[in-house]
């Protein structure tokens, strides 16, 4: 049995880690000193010409902020030093709809990502997220006619302001925990979708993610709401480059699934090893709908993300699949969590993860079951592949069931590579680190499928490279 | 040669493991506490096995509310717990399991589960199967379940002519019976099928 011409090639492509780290020399216009106090928010709020509630909105949720405790379980987050973060800048004065308009170093550092030309074609429209504000946002224009807005957030509140006003903070409060407070207090950028009733975005829309300014973090707030019957597909990417100080990236994305409605959100992250990763992802399902969080976690110092669906009312449906690869130094406390509080909703819940040299993954999850939910169904796979003894590997899921009519099911599994698989596939002519690779593919497979093509290539390739020198 | 420890209660209480020791416990429970129990089991002899298999029988407002600490802390250990509930009423069981396997326990193999049949409207559970795993070279699992009496495979033994009770009576008993396997002790065994007639006694109406 000869292995498969694209096998093949998957495997010789582990390409040259130096194309991930580099960074690109940009003018900011205006960045806040480090540090955060009512001031600093105060700025922030007039800078962007908000309206007066949403400054109310930020200093509340800065009293907030600091009445929390830090979380006492998960991943260690003593090296966050909140004084020592830019929270916000701004690198011009508007977001571009038109290339031509982007300047030309931050071009830069797109291309050497491989963005425009690829994903173009793809991607109905493009937000890119560069240093803490859209630059660059085109939609399609059928889109726009049918009603459907894609718009950074900042450019919403201003726009639709209504609309806005109606959801900003109703799937996450400021009070939902201590990152959520901050990430209301100083947001900046993000997303903010809105599809009509019956509307069918045909293509995934998407953003790409970069932090480029040395210490500053990043707030992005995304808000995504699915009007009755209609669907849309949410894909964020995100590639960091390498600096030598900590950051952190606090992001909330609320996401409201209305009767019928169905909403996949897509991630692909591949944070720079120094980067605090701590993001509050929630969506509300309502009678019918269907939620999707699909969740690829690559890199990063420390990541904690659970994204969270509620299942409102009767018949919803919610899916979480996740994908985490902690390798040296890092701590991937990734999970799902799924509230069902209507009968008749099922849910899902599948994460793979892999450790190596030393990297630790864990698996934390909920799934609660209010009584009177009746002939609810639901099940939680987790599995976890270990490549060395250096690494760790935790699990912790929490079933509370309070209703009889309901079938709950969860299993987990943890393996190491197999000397036998490895033996085996070394016979068919493959270097150890190859074997080791395919292996590692075939393992993440189920998940990368779900993947939109050009992603699951790019998440191919990562995962190539992290496998780079990991054997002898 | 293999001791086994017969217990009517999750007990607060340590076990050490001794080199190449063997141990089956087994727990028939049918009544509750309150607060938490704390049970621990240390393999910390090289090649010692223990394996755990408690049957929880809950009715009226009874509470079962333990944790359950396994701590493979030497080479080519083995910890294996089972765990079956079945509940009416408004009884209530909730297990956490804390596993761990540390750095040095390499050939551990270590297993986890715990599946809980709610039999009445007001019975609930809580299930907690948490994994710590410091190392690669280990075989290492767990599973949980809640739910009530499979209406499909009711339907069918219904088909076949049984009432309904008999029927139910037959599911739960199957139900148990599935770990009785592993039990060598016929004495032990009878006890349990006695304790889940008397329990569906009780709860038949």
């Amino acid at each position: 049995m000869a292995i498969p011409q694209k096998t093949k090639k998957m495997l010789t492509q582990t390409g040259d880690n130096s194309a991930f780290s580099f960074r690109t020399k940009t003018k900011s216009f205006f960045a806040s000193q480090k540090g955060l106090n009512a001031d600093i928010i105060r700025e922030i709020s007039r800078q962007k010409n908000e309206p007066q509630w949403m400054l109310d909105f930020r200093l509340h949720a800065y009293e907030v902020f600091l009445g929390k405790e830090m979380p006492r379980w998960g991943a260690d987050l003593s090296g966050i030093d909140f004084d020592n973060i830019r929270y916000y800048v701004r690198p011009q004065d508007k977001s571009k709809r038109s290339w031509d308009d982007v300047p030309k170093e931050i071009k830069d550092t797109f291309d050497k990502l491989g963005i425009p030309e690829a994903e173009k074609k793809f991607l109905a429209g493009t937000g890119a997220q560069f240093e803490s504000e859209m630059i660059y946002h085109s939609l399609a224009e059928n889109l726009a006619k049918q009603g459907v807005i894609f718009e950074s957030t900042d450019d919403a509140i201003k726009n639709h302001p209504e609309l806005f006003k109606k959801y900003f903070g109703t799937v996450i409060p400021p009070g939902d925990n201590k990152f959520a407070a901050l990430n209301s207090a100083v947001w900046s950028g993000g997303s903010f979708i809105y599809v009509p009733k019956g509307v069918h975005v045909e293509l995934p829309l998407q953003a790409y993610f970069r932090i480029n300014t040395e210490n500053m973090g990043q707030f992005e707030r995304t808000l995504i709401i699915a009007d009755e019957g209609s669907s849309v597909h949410y894909v964020e990417g995100c590639t960091a480059p390498t600096y030598s100080s900590d950051s952190l990236h606090s992001a909330v994305v609320e996401i409201i699934v209305k009767k019928g409605a169905r909403v996949q959100y897509t991630t692909i992250q591949n944070w720079s090893g120094n980067v605090y990763n701590l993001v509050t992802k929630r969506a509300m399902a309502y009678e019918n709908a269907e939620m999707f969080w699909l969740d690829c976690n690559l890199g990063s110092k420390v990541t904690m993300k659970y994204p969270s669906i509620i299942l409102r009312e009767r018949g919803a449906k919610g899916e979480i699949q996740s994908l985490a690869f902690a390798s040296k130094g890092q701590h991937q406390d990734a999970g799902g969590k799924v509230m069902h509080l209507a009968p008749d909703t099922s849910s899902t819940i599948i994460s793979k993860s892999i450790s190596k040299n030393g990297g630790r993954s864990t698996y934390r999850g909920l799934v609660k079951v209010i009584k009177g939910a009746k002939n609810v169904k639901t099940r939680v796979v987790c599995d976890a592949l270990m490549l060395d003894k250096d690494s760790r590997s935790d699990t912790y899921p929490t079933m509370d069931i309070k209703e009889e009519d309901v079938a709950i099911a969860h299993e987990a599994t943890v393996a190491s590579i197999g000397e036998d698989e490895l033996f085996y596939l070394m016979s068919r002519g493959l270097s150890e680190e190859q074997a080791a690779t395919l292996i590692v593919n075939g393992f993440a497979n189920p998940i990368i499928r779900k993947l939109p093509m050009e992603y699951a290539v790019e998440l191919n390739r990562l995962l190539a490279l992290e496998m780079t020198g990991s054997v002898g | 040669m293999k001791k086994i420890l017969f217990l009517d209660t999750i007990p607060d209480k340590t076990i050490i493991l001794k080199e190449d020791e063997e141990l089956l416990v087994v727990g028939l429970i049918t009544t509750g506490w309150s607060g938490i129990r704390n049970l621990i089991i240390n393999a910390k002899g090289r090649g010692s096995h223990c394996q755990c298999i408690f049957f929880i029988l809950g009715t009226d407002s009874s509470s079962f509310d333990a944790k359950i600490q396994a701590i493979h802390s030497a080479p080519k250990t083995q910890i294996k717990a089972r765990i079956r509930s079945a509940l009416t009423d408004k009884s209530s069981c909730s297990v956490e399991g804390a596993w761990s396997i540390e750095k040095n326990a390499s050939g551990a193999d270590t297993y986890f589960s715990h599946h809980t049949l709610l039999l009445s409207q007001g019975a609930s559970a809580k299930t907690a199967p948490f994994l710590e795993i410091k190392t690669d070279d280990v075989k290492a699992g767990h599973s949980a379940s809640v739910g009530k009496v499979d209406e499909d495979a009711l339907f069918y033994l219904l088909s076949r002519g049984l009432s309904e009770q008999q029927a139910r009576a037959m599911m739960v008993q199957g139900f148990f019976e599935t770990e009785l396997a592993a039990i060598d002790d016929e004495e032990i065994k009878n006890k349990i099928r006695e304790a889940v007639t008397t329990f569906l006694a009780q709860t038949k109406n």
